[in-house]
């Protein structure tokens, strides 16, 4: 059970491309003769996939607005100068 | 007459710096013998926006070194380059652009505030992502405490938009109902997202949507390479049993609806 849940974490790393050469090799040929952990890759791969479109498709125009260097450059002189007043 | 042509020229050029400071450093080479004190101030202000001018070519750690040497151009070239990036960052840890905005700024004020503390160890993205991160955390744990999380939670505008669309009977839209199943299940990770645990939930958003490597990953976390390797598999696994419905729709729809979200990326 103990080497299971090794296997799993491995897989992961897999997924990631984290694993070094060897420990790839060795998990790859694994998964080859091992159904359950074939389809445990698969579904961790699906929900990679979909996690990942999700978050594209979300933030792909995503973008500072255009007063923001001000705002920021307001609040900064603000930092500097604590009693001073600005108007708002 | 010589005076009287550099007090012009100092107007000229209080007015119209950004466009003739090329100029006037050229005059200030010409004629530097004899002008030097008036011009002087000037002079250095235009240096200085000379300068940056060569930041374009600087990496950011130096940038901070210089901003620490009290060149504030150089900030300036730092916000420049990362505020898209930062929004960007804090967007996808609270998913509310306002507040991204909001925390991405803090984040820069901080790295201002401290900015004498700034010492080359690692890479400057790394720095303003572990600002940025410890930054949102905070704001999660701030939030939980005055449980406002959950109507955040709720979609932004969403039912709204949802309405219109349907009282309009707009066609625009070439498959509603896909795009009614992409939005619910948009909602629903959203909402699993934010229901892991910190740690979980960043580090997924480190290795998925930013794609940081996991050694990257350990440093902006302060954690060793094991330790995120155990996170990431155990998120993962977290996710997996709470999309695990989706995940046999998909096998009884087959291959053709693999994903609700269709692959646009290709394009």
């Amino acid at each position: 059970m103990v080497v299971k849940a090794k296997v799993l974490t491995q897989i992961s790393a897999l997924l990631d491309n984290e694993l070094p050469e060897k420990e790839a090799l060795a998990i790859k040929k694994h998964l080859l003769s091992c159904h359950r952990c074939r389809t445990e890759f698969d579904q961790l791969k699906k929900i990679d996939y979909l996690l990942n479109e999700w978050d594209y498709q979300t933030t792909k125009c995503l973008k500072s607005s255009t007063s923001y260097e001000n705002r920021l450059c307001v609040r900064i002189r603000a930092l500097k100068e604590p009693n001073r007043r600005f108007p708002s | 007459l010589c005076i009287i042509f550099t007090y012009i020229i100092y107007f000229f050029v209080l007015f119209f710096e950004r466009f003739v400071y090329f100029l006037v450093q050229f005059t200030g080479v010409f004629c530097s013998n004899s002008f030097v004190c008036l011009t002087f101030n000037t002079l250095a202000r235009f240096r200085k926006m000379a300068k940056s001018k060569y930041y374009l070519d600087t990496p950011d750690e130096e940038l901070m070194l210089e901003l620490q040497q009290g060149r504030d151009e150089a900030f300036n070239e730092i916000v420049g380059r990362y505020k898209d990036y930062s929004v960007r960052f804090c967007y996808r840890f609270v998913r509310d652009f306002e507040l991204a905005e909001d925390i991405s700024q803090e984040g820069f004020i901080r790295l201002y505030k401290f900015r004498h503390k700034y010492k080359i160890k690692a890479k400057f993205i790394t720095l303003l992502s572990k600002i940025l991160m410890n930054l949102c955390l905070d704001e999660f744990r701030k939030r939980k405490s005055y449980k406002t999380l959950e109507i955040d939670a709720l979609p932004d505008g969403g039912i709204d938009k949802l309405n219109a669309h349907s009282l309009l009977g707009d066609e625009s839209s070439p498959n509603p109902e896909q795009e009614y199943i992409q939005k619910e299940l948009g909602e629903e990770i959203k909402h699993t997202l934010n229901s892991l645990s910190p740690r979980y939930r960043t580090v997924l958003i480190l290795r998925l949507f930013h794609g940081y490597s996991y050694k990257e990953i350990a440093e902006i976390m302060g954690a060793s390479l094991n330790e995120v390797k155990i996170w990431i598999h155990r998120a993962r696994n977290q996710m997996k049993d709470k999309f695990s419905y989706y995940l046999k729709r998909c096998e009884t729809n087959g291959s053709q609806s693999q994903s609700a979200y269709s692959d646009q990326r290709t394009s």
